[in-house]
């Protein structure tokens, strides 16, 4: 698994770099196999940290999309919209989901390192039934 | 390799958590029972279950096109309410023949996991019955079961935040001539030929399934350790050990494909 120590994570499975930038992990997409669909709120909604900023659909289960920090949209990849498998293809760089303009950008301090998140990642893939 | 963690839980007791049944009126209400499945996924505290039916009525998966999926015209001419749920999936035609059952985790317990698995691991109340009657089945990916090579049940999730719903679905009775009629072959749902149970087993009424159905969820038995589901029994009481009986499972145990649908 790739998780690149220039961004942020947070513990629900989102990265999020310093411009406000974001997406699902690469742990994420591997662990939920093709996204098939992915519906964001549109471009202006404000979004709260931890609250659902949009659904993915993989197989047979709808999963959100939790913020990884507070703001307003600025902008959702209309390209992962339309070819939600790219996500899978390029998690960190084409398949990024939304930008969000923080509103309180310390927030990006509470945040996971790469190295951090990685921990978080091997935790949800170890001792468990469904995995 | 066994991880750390792994050779943890070999040696510690795992905590054992019942399936608790959703205490509810009874109602055949499609509006009222999808209402309720998206209210018990927010609100359970413990992992719970329900066993339900709704009469007449297309269902469809969260992103799905009706005009897709179904036959909208003839859905109509029936007086067939066309309504959508929160998980994910295809179109499904209920009546009083299609027996549902649903398990709703809480944040601290939700399954975890790569879905495929999940939707296997958590479709066991339908293989579990299909035993009961002695039917053989096979697994076709991702989430049908099928007997005799045709679907006899398909299965759904949703997860919202740290909670979890799956449900499925068993063809017990149905009038499937009004099925195929209603739902498209062409839709992004997978179309595939079903089958009733009661074609295998003549007693079984959709009452008299759900009923075993429901006893074994009330023996189900989910073994954790902290917050981790690590086995699930549906089998005969566990010795009292806390130790999983011959019926516990996982995602690599006891249920193997079996074939799979041609």
């Amino acid at each position: 698994m790739i998780y690149p120590e220039n961004l942020k994570y947070s513990d629900k499975h989102m990265w999020v770099r310093e411009d406000g930038t974001t997406g699902v992990t690469d742990f994420t997409q591997k662990f939920l196999g093709e996204i098939l669909k992915v519906k964001v709120q549109p471009a202006g909604t404000a979004v709260e940290k931890g609250r659902s900023l949009g659904e993915i659909e993989v197989f047979k289960q709808i999963t959100d999309l939790r913020a990884p920090v507070s703001g307003t949209i600025r902008a959702v990849n209309a390209k992962v919209i339309r070819e939600p498998a790219i996500i899978n293809r390029d998690p960190y760089g084409e398949g990024w989901i939304a930008v969000i303009e923080m509103a309180q950008p310390e927030e990006l301090s509470e945040l996971l390192t790469s190295s951090e998140y990685e921990k978080v990642a091997a935790a949800h893939s170890t001792v468990n039934l469904l995995n | 390799m066994r991880s750390v963690a792994a050779e943890d839980h070999s040696t510690r007791q795992p905590r054992r958590v019942r399936l608790v049944p959703i205490q509810e009126s009874r109602t055949h209400n499609p509006r009222l029972n999808i209402d309720r499945e998206a209210r018990y996924m927010k609100t359970v505290e413990e992992p719970s279950f329900r066993v339900w039916s709704s009469s007449d009525s297309v269902v469809l998966g969260k992103f799905l096109d009706a005009g897709c999926e179904v036959h909208l015209a003839r859905a109509r001419e029936l007086d067939i309410p066309v309504l959508r749920r929160k998980s994910g999936g295809g179109a499904v035609y209920h009546d009083l023949g299609n027996l549902n059952y649903s398990i709703y985790f809480p944040g601290n317990l939700a399954p975890i996991g790569p879905v495929e698995n999940s939707l296997r691991v958590l479709s066991f109340p339908i293989i579990k019955v299909l035993e009961h009657y002695r039917i053989p089945w096979s697994w076709l990916p991702p989430n049908n079961i099928c007997v005799n090579g045709l679907k006899i049940s398909g299965s759904a999730q949703a997860r919202s935040g740290e909670r979890f719903i799956h449900h499925g679905t068993l063809l017990v009775s149905t009038k499937l001539d009004r099925l195929n009629s209603l739902l498209k072959r062409n839709g992004r749902s997978k179309w595939v030929p079903v089958v009733n149970l009661s074609e295998f087993s003549q007693e079984a009424t959709l009452d008299e399934v759900a009923a075993v159905m429901e006893r074994l969820l009330r023996h189900t038995i989910l073994y954790c350790e902290d917050d981790r589901i690590l086995s699930i029994s549906s089998g005969p009481e566990p010795d009292e050990t806390g130790s999983p009986g011959e019926e516990a499972m996982s995602g690599k145990g006891t249920y193997q494909h079996q074939g799979s649908c041609s």
